[in-house]
């Protein structure tokens, strides 16, 4: 099942979905344009906003709040360490909230081998979320077969990788529930380059090992 | 607890807390900030904006006192990236809202943090206010009336779907808990939630079907 289910937009504009399956709808968002995404986003904020106005009875300030929000105003926040561009591979950049990410980290991907000239590299942890990684699977290499105990999300960001229910190519976001199984394969001349979340995996020796077994 | 107005004249009186017909709407005190950083329109912002902030993250399962933290927190953030606010693209509440959602995730990884690792980006550079989307001229106008728009297709949702986008986007549920809490499959929840979200946008915005 690769559609990617409208409730899962409105978890994602709620700020209940867990954080890293968030940072990839983030990023699908700020570097596929999809007019579809951001209309669903778009309705869901909407409405979120309209109950902020209509079903929120106010509830009343502490003393001084104001006056202590207006001391404040002058003061500029702190800037976000996270603006600079990050590579991925080539001329490639991480979408934007990864990178904004990144950059609070050293800002530097630490690539690891996983044969056949494939290679990952763990993305830091969110503080409320799961891992993420970004992968570079050599053309027509494969994947070994798979299955999550938790919802995944891929962004591919260049080349395709086809499974057994089809083909997605950059700047498609794809979607594959818990429990279901999935045979990847990469684009025969392109390769593909993808970063990707499943919620509740924790990556261990046993998951490298599996990734690095073909 | 009055639904806002539709764009309306200059203010001739100071109503604290409440923006009525004949006053300048959210939208228009919004770019007043952004615009001129003008600290009466602020003023007027905070007035009517903080509690019911206040009363969302409540909602939500904040702790009062924290609650009222993040309602300054967000308010505080309104001014500072008010200049970025574009009334063509998103009404106030639903600007607003985005950043008060953002607090809430932040308070959430300020907690997460004093237990082990996390990074410190602030969460608005992660999670896009409305102004990224860019909206078609259509969709412009559909917006300067958003609040009247929304709850008029809010009120014809079946009530099964509307409790249920209730307790996610203001009880700060998650799909899960909201099944166990229901006693209804998750498939089922998320079917009511897509069901629900096609139908309001089929009346909110048809102009932005693909």
């Amino acid at each position: 099942m690769k559609e990617i289910c409208p409730s899962l937009y409105g978890e994602y504009a709620a700020g209940t979905m867990d954080e890293g399956l968030a940072l990839i709808v983030a990023s699908y968002l700020s570097v596929s344009g999809c007019p579809e995404a951001r209309a669903q986003v778009g309705t869901c904020h909407k409405l979120a906003g309209t109950m902020l106005e209509t079903l929120c009875e106010p509830v009343e300030m502490t003393e001084g709040s104001l006056q202590s929000v207006l001391a404040k105003l002058d003061q500029m926040p702190d800037p976000c360490a996270g603006k600079a561009p990050i590579a991925l591979c080539d001329d490639l950049t991480l979408p934007a909230p990864i990178a904004a990410l990144m950059g609070c980290h050293g800002g530097k991907l630490k690539w690891r081998s996983i044969g056949g000239g494939s290679k990952m590299a763990v993305l830091p942890r969110p503080a409320c979320g799961s891992h993420m990684m970004a992968l570079h699977i050599a053309p027509g290499r494969k994947l070994p077969e798979h299955k999550h105990e938790g919802l995944e999300l891929t962004l591919v960001l260049r080349g395709a990788y086809s499974d057994e229910q089809g083909t997605y190519v950059a700047g498609t976001l794809t979607c594959n529930e818990p429990g279901t199984t999935h045979n990847p394969v990469a684009h025969d001349t392109d390769g593909c380059v993808c970063i990707s979340a499943v919620k509740g995996m924790v990556f261990t020796g046993f998951f490298t090992r599996l990734l690095s077994r073909r | 607890m009055q639904p806002f107005s539709a764009k309306s004249g200059p203010a001739t009186s100071h109503s604290p807390g409440t923006i009525r017909a004949g006053e300048p709407t959210s939208e228009d005190l919004l770019v007043a900030v952004g615009q001129a950083r003008s600290r009466d329109a602020f003023i007027r912002l905070f007035e009517h904006y903080a509690p019911r902030v206040k009363s969302f993250l409540i909602k939500g399962g904040t702790p009062p006192d924290l609650a009222d933290e993040l309602a300054q927190e967000t308010m505080l953030t309104v001014w500072h990236r008010a200049a970025q606010y574009d009334p063509a693209k998103s009404g106030a509440g639903t600007w607003i809202y985005t950043i008060a959602r953002n607090k809430r995730i932040d308070a959430a990884r300020r907690k997460a943090a004093r237990g082990g690792a996390a990074h410190n980006v602030p969460v608005d550079e992660l999670f896009f206010l409305p102004d990224a989307d860019t909206p078609t001229p259509d969709q412009a106008i559909a917006e300067a009336q958003e609040t009247h728009i929304v709850s008029a297709a809010m009120a014809t949702l079946p009530p099964e779907q509307a409790e249920i986008l209730y307790k996610s986007f203001f009880e700060n549920k998650t799909h899960s808990e909201i099944a166990e809490e229901t006693h209804l499959p998750l498939g089922t929840v998320k079917s009511r939630i897509r069901l629900a979200l096609e139908r309001l946008r089929a009346k909110i915005g048809p102009e932005m079907a693909p």
